[in-house]
């Protein structure tokens, strides 16, 4: 049982979200030398405060983790794991505790490193919080996987589809991407924000030992539209996709792609603003603006790339990471921000305009 | 023994079926409806996969209060199943028998019934429609259901498999078993005696 759980479960997840791992293996053990990392540690457990980043960040993938099985029983091929709700309790829960440990491997393996330094450093209250928290984490884990099992149909999520129509004028289509968003995504928008902030600021607490900062600023825009890479999927596929009406207005093609242009630009808002400010007296000017136009034009090839491929999440994903990675190496190259900054801008909006036309919307059907 | 009190059902704001209070009796049942009319939102619904409005009640007990005792006695085979492709049959109905306690000898007695052993060490990629059919319908016939729900059984299967879901559904109904069949087949649902027949009109479920 435990192995086809592992085949299915587990493996899954490490296979949809590999390119998301090995960004922050990379990351983390590419980027930062082990003196780092250990200061990185040593900060983190001197004082409790200073935990809640560690318990953010686990607390993150816990979420992601949760979302995705909620996907992954959905799924009418793994609907038979839900069969598990004919084990004893006990025996259930302790069968699930298995899966869990395994899901959340990579956390618990920071976990118990964050508890090893934090007992080795004298700060035995941080190492026993560190230790209450996984516990917690992994029996909240435990019993809200349990739930799914017993009641794998149960939505997140209202639909707030009317809202949208009662906007009108020229711009209805970038107030109906931006409610639609806010509202009917909000939950999903709101986890975009907050690892978002948390990529910004761990790169923000590196600056001081980092010579080289037109690059790292570059990287660390770059890994801010990492986080947000999910937006333009959202976008393309619970709001463009069922706005067919819009290839009958008298929208000009270039006029929907400023819209979708000016949404990544709003929701994007409060990054940019966050790193104006902090990065303003540090950086020029106008490379920071030119980094910060390539990212988002980074978001909108994005969109775009959707309209030629129109692929699943998990393949998006793993397409993100493949261009993220190719450009970290760009900029570690320290080859010109510049001409990035034309090839993205210009091809989002020629795969835009090409393949607006091209793309035939499907339709599911609900009921049979 | 299924009561359905203020059942509604919506996609996207649309209403696809309801009813507002219908008893549906113990025994061999059939849902007739046309493509799409909500027969296996039906199914789905009482075998407690997707959300819906109002409640479903089987002996008395709801769904919605308590989906651990009610899911427990019922299995449902989807119209068009699917499992993961690195799986082999073998592997999920062992662990479908495993979990709901079934014993090896039964299990393999179905496996032989439908003949799946020549195919089920086979990752499930590479079954056709109806080779995923048989591994659903087997799955359905394992432990000890108060209810069974068949979506569509006979779709996708060869006749002689036909003949022998016949025979399988008239020995179930003689041993005392409730097994609810959606289809808009007629030729050989004729062959099974139902007790009750149920159908959709205008969204909305009721006798005929």
């Amino acid at each position: 049982m435990s192995r086809l759980i592992f085949k299915t479960w587990v493996w899954g997840f490490y296979r949809t979200y590999a390119g998301f791992l090995f960004i922050l293996f990379l990351l983390f053990f590419g980027f930062l030398k082990g003196e780092e990392q250990l200061a990185i540690a040593q900060f983190l457990v001197a004082d409790i405060k200073n935990l809640i980043y560690p318990a953010l960040a686990v607390g993150l993938y816990g979420i992601l983790l949760s979302f995705y099985s909620h996907h992954f029983l959905n799924n009418p091929k793994n609907r038979f794991l839900c069969d598990l709700i004919y084990l004893p309790g006990f025996q259930r829960l302790k069968f699930l505790l298995k899966g869990i440990h395994w899901l959340l491997f990579p956390a618990t393996l920071y976990g118990i490193f964050l508890f090893l330094v934090a007992l080795f450093t004298g700060s035995p209250m941080s190492a026993f919080l560190v230790f209450i928290f996984f516990i917690i984490l992994k029996i909240t884990m435990t019993l809200y996987f349990d739930r799914l099992i017993i009641r794998p149909g149960e939505t997140v999520y209202g639909y707030a589809w009317s809202l949208s129509y009662s906007l009108g004028g020229k711009w209805s289509f970038t107030g109906f991407l931006i409610k639609h968003l806010i509202l009917d995504r909000s939950l999903p928008l709101i986890l975009t924000k907050l690892l978002s902030f948390l990529n910004i600021y761990v790169f923000s607490i590196l600056i001081p030992t980092v010579d080289y900062l037109d690059r790292f600023l570059g990287i660390a825009l770059f890994v801010a539209v990492l986080s947000n890479s999910l937006l333009p999927y959202e976008i393309f596929h619970f709001s463009f996709r069922r706005m067919t009406f819009l290839r009958n207005l008298p929208l000009r093609r270039s006029f929907i792609y400023l819209q979708i242009w000016v949404t990544t630009l709003i929701l994007l808002l409060p990054e940019i603003i966050y790193i104006y400010r902090n990065f303003m007296k540090l950086i020029n000017p106008i490379i920071l603006t030119i980094d910060l136009v390539a990212a988002l034009s980074l978001l909108v090839f994005l969109f775009s790339f959707q309209l030629i491929f129109n692929i699943d999440q998990r393949r998006f994903i793993n397409t993100v990471f493949g261009i993220l990675i190719c450009i970290v190496f760009y900029l570690l190259f320290d080859l010109p921000v510049t001409i990035l900054f034309i090839v993205l801008l210009s091809s989002s909006f020629f795969f835009f305009y090409s393949y607006f036309y091209h793309y035939e919307p499907e339709y599911e059907s609900q009921a049979d | 023994m299924l009561f359905l009190k203020n059942y509604s059902k919506e996609y996207n704001g649309k209403l696809v079926l309801k009813a507002e209070s219908l008893q549906i009796p113990e025994g061999l049942i059939w849902i007739r409806g046309v493509n799409g009319s909500g027969k296996s939102t039906l199914l789905k619904s009482i075998a407690g996969i997707i959300p819906f409005q109002g409640d479903i009640r089987l002996n008395g007990i709801s769904l919605k209060k308590d989906p651990l005792a009610i899911r427990r006695k019922i299995t449902y085979a989807e119209a068009e199943p699917f499992y993961p492709e690195m799986l082999t049959g073998r592997e999920i109905i062992e662990f479908v028998a495993s979990v709901r306690g079934e014993s090896d000898a039964k299990t393999w007695e179905l496996i032989h019934f439908f003949g799946v052993d020549v195919f089920f060490r086979q990752a499930c990629g590479g079954y056709s429609t109806g080779m995923l059919k048989k591994v659903a319908l087997i799955l359905a016939f394992l432990g000890d259901p108060d209810l069974i729900l068949l979506d569509e059984p006979f779709a996708f299967i060869d006749q002689e498999t036909e003949e022998k879901l016949s025979d399988i559904i008239k020995t179930l109904k003689n041993k005392g078993k409730s097994l609810l069949i959606t289809s808009h087949h007629e030729i050989p649902m004729e062959n099974l005696s139902f007790d009750w027949v149920f159908g959709i009109r205008d969204n909305q479920l009721i006798r005929i």
